[in-house]
């Protein structure tokens, strides 16, 4: 860390903390149907969709908003495989792209419909603008939406009043408002500033030039800014290049890669202040927020140490980011299952990449996703109220209402089915050649990159250890289970959490009442993810980036 | 599921249609240099994007940061090895003797020694590039005040940190070696 460092830093994180809770405060009014008054036009437009997409107002039970969202996620499903697959039919490809593969088709089309966005193609060597822009942009910002939409459930669940009868709430209504008022206006605005920072928009073919020294250049083009703004803002991470915000028409330059990462945490850092604000606590808002916050520190902390120790740290990054920023990035962007790289994950030093592991192992609630991290970390809150209920001998109890059997259920499986599917998994291709044989490095460096491959797909995060060639019929498969198992393991339960607490009787707070907003929750809240984190994968932590850093000084190389 | 149909209609017409279209019309009238590949030209000639690296053999010019994809502008990659590697050591061995072997001192610039993430980093840190200016200038058999004016040049091409504010200095080396021929 130097001075120009330190500038950085203190500007992203003094931008973080300001807007966040202005920001959280505008998610929690227009997902309620209060809009500011600049946004007439907008609204009226809201409305002539409801009209034309039969969409009504009414809220609906849980049964119905799960089928609302299981149909439009099957559809998005279906027609993104089917698009990529037969891309070379369709127009909007000066570059001439033949169709994906069946099995590559269909994990990227998972990857991108459960906001994973984990790219076993590359961009500009496989895909046609209009996938690009009509098949994975669209997902983008939809994927997204589903995940405010889920949050919205949820919440609306545990801040339910008992005589109230709002219900869920309505799907597509919660669906056409997050991308409306927040996904694209903010996307909007950022891609412009993107494209003024040298992030190409471009429909022309690539352009042939001939070089200073007389070898044959070929520059890529395409509408790369538009999808850039989103992939950031919805925490979804597909790059529009195969190296992702580390290539030059990505990532152009210091106030570029400062903006994108601002974005990486942006909805997932004001999502705590919007849930203080819906359920009328704005402290028990920002104390899950002080948790994620504390949480990145740790991690970004070990990192930062780690990296500026190591020999060999310009390895897969950019000049014009250098070590501590993209440090920063790779905190963040694993933090926040995004997924974008703006440097190399695998060239790391052996701790830093360990973090990074780590920030999605545990469960992509530091910060997490837009909503669904914010939904694991609500599912943290339970397992830590009921905890502590058991531990003064009290029914444990949230914003008055009796965390039971059912709720607790409900958490659980949230919490442990994506950590399984990882364990499961790992081992399988541990101990094939149809897991081993993709490998890039060897020793314990190979582990951690299967390891990070998984965990990943689990998290629905979607960065990777890039070395491994996860473009197998194998990897493809294995992996889109495991995005598919990621996203719908949380969202299911929330569901159900949602309609479990609906209508449930409120008590008032009493004298032993367990505070959800004091430090000392905070505290038990951490013990517990650090619990659930390290106890299921200290092992495999143990023996792959911890080996490899006692290793790295031996000069032992593989 | 036909509501589902419709959503999804309408969303890949909005937000997969509509909004790349107002980008793209937006950013054409207010950047349209920026919008199609900040590109470089002599005369109607292009000759490259002032973003992308080119690959620089010679030495009579800088070289831009070893690429792990050969500067392939339509494909760019990294190395992806990590620091227990024994292949990754041996390329960077090699990058030492190459510099060495041209009669730069040891160390070398960590930067001249490992590929950058996209492997088409167009940057260098001054320290980098100041460390090529003696192979450079003897390369193309300079004299001492060539060599000063080589070093005014180098100085001049040092970016600041972006609004004094955001990241590093650095230098562009694909339009410091455009520059080079001015002085011979």
């Amino acid at each position: 860390m130097n001075g120009n460092d330190s500038i950085f830093f203190f500007l992203y994180f003094a931008a973080l903390f300001l807007i966040s809770p202005w920001l959280g405060i505008y998610i929690a009014r227009v997902m309620e149907g209060e809009y500011p008054r600049v946004f007439g036009p907008i609204s009226s437009f809201e409305n002539f969709f409801y009209r034309i997409t039969k969409t009504g107002e009414e809220p609906s039970d849980v049964r119905r908003y799960f089928w609302d969202l299981i149909s439009f996620t099957l559809l998005c499903l279906f027609f993104v495989t089917l698009g990529l697959h037969f891309q070379e039919y369709l127009p909007g490809n000066p570059e001439s792209k033949s169709g994906l593969p069946w099995d590559l088709a269909w994990n990227t089309a998972v990857s991108f419909v459960t906001n994973t966005n984990w790219q076993a193609y590359s961009g500009e060597v496989s895909l046609s603008y209009t996938s690009q822009m009509l098949l994975l942009g669209v997902q983008n910002f939809v994927s997204a939406g589903v995940g405010i939409s889920v949050l919205v459930a949820l919440v609306r669940g545990i801040a339910s009043k008992p005589n109230e009868s709002k219900g869920l709430g309505n799907f597509y209504q919660d669906l056409t408002r997050s991308i409306l008022y927040i996904l694209l206006p903010i996307s909007f605005l950022v891609a412009i500033i993107l494209v003024a920072q040298g992030v190409v928009m471009d429909f022309s073919p690539y352009v042939s030039a001939t070089g200073l020294e007389g070898s044959s250049v070929k520059i890529p083009l395409g509408p790369a800014a538009s999808q850039i703004a989103i992939k950031q803002l919805g925490t979804n991470g597909g790059g529009f290049f195969g190296v992702n915000s580390s290539h030059p028409f990505e990532n152009p330059s210091s106030f570029s890669s400062w903006i994108q990462c601002l974005l990486i945490l942006l909805l997932p850092g004001a999502l705590p202040f919007a849930y203080g604000k819906w359920v009328g606590s704005w402290k028990a808002g920002l104390s899950i927020f002080l948790g994620m916050a504390i949480l990145f520190a740790i991690s970004l902390g070990v990192g930062l140490s780690s990296e500026h120790s190591f020999e060999g740290a310009w390895e897969g990054k950019e000049t014009r980011f250098g070590i501590s920023q993209s440090i920063l990035w790779g905190t963040a962007t694993t933090a926040a299952s995004n997924g974008s790289v703006n440097a190399m994950h695998d060239s790391f030093s052996p701790l830093a990449g360990g973090v990074a592991v780590w920030n999605i192992l545990l469960g992509e609630v530091v910060f997490g996703g837009v909503g669904v991290g914010l939904v694991g970390m609500l599912f943290y809150v339970i397992l830590t109220v009921f905890i502590a209920g058991l531990m003064v001998g009290r029914t444990p109890e949230y914003f008055g209402k009796k965390i039971e059997s059912k709720e607790v259920k409900f958490a659980l499986f949230g919490v442990l089915a994506p950590g399984l599917s990882i364990l499961v998994f790992t081992a399988i291709a541990l101990v094939s050649d149809l897991g081993l044989s993709s490998r890039a490095n060897q020793g314990p460096h190979g582990l951690t990159e299967i390891l990070y491959a998984f965990a990943s797909a689990a998290g629905n995060n979607g960065s990777a250890f890039a070395g491994l060639n996860a473009n197998t019929p194998f990897y493809n498969f294995a992996l889109s289970f495991c995005m598919l198992l990621g996203r719908f393991a949380v969202i299911l339960p929330a569901l159900g959490l949602g309609a479990a607490l609906l209508g449930k009787k409120q008590t008032p707070k009493g004298e032993g009442t367990f505070s959800t907003e004091s430090p000392l929750f905070v505290l038990l809240l951490l013990s517990i993810i650090f619990l659930v984190g390290a106890l299921t994968f200290l092992p495999l932590l143990v023996l792959g980036p911890g080996t490899e850093h006692i290793l790295l000084p031996t000069g032992t190389k593989f | 599921m036909i509501r589902a149909f419709v959503h999804f209609a309408t969303w890949s017409l909005v937000c997969g249609i509509l909004y790349p279209a107002f980008v793209f019309g937006t950013s054409k009238l207010l950047f349209p240099r920026e919008a199609s590949g900040s590109l470089l030209r002599e005369g109607d000639k292009i000759i490259g994007s002032e973003l992308i690296a080119q690959k620089f053999e010679s030495p009579k010019y800088f070289h831009s940061r070893p690429s792990a994809s050969n500067y392939d502008a339509s494909a760019g990659g990294a190395s992806n090895q990590g620091p227990t590697s024994s292949s990754l050591q041996k390329v960077v061995e090699e990058r030492r003797a190459y510099w060495v072997s041209r009669g730069g001192n040891d160390p070398v610039p960590s930067e001249l020694l490992h590929s950058s993430a996209s492997g088409l980093d167009p940057h260098l840190s001054p320290d980098a590039v100041i460390y090529q200016i003696p192979l450079v200038a003897k390369e193309r058999g300079y004299s001492k005040e060539e060599l000063h004016a080589l070093e005014n040049l180098v100085t001049n091409s040092i970016e600041g940190p972006q609004w004094g504010l955001f990241g590093f200095p650095k230098v562009n080396v694909m339009k410091l070696n455009l520059k080079l021929d001015s002085i011979r």
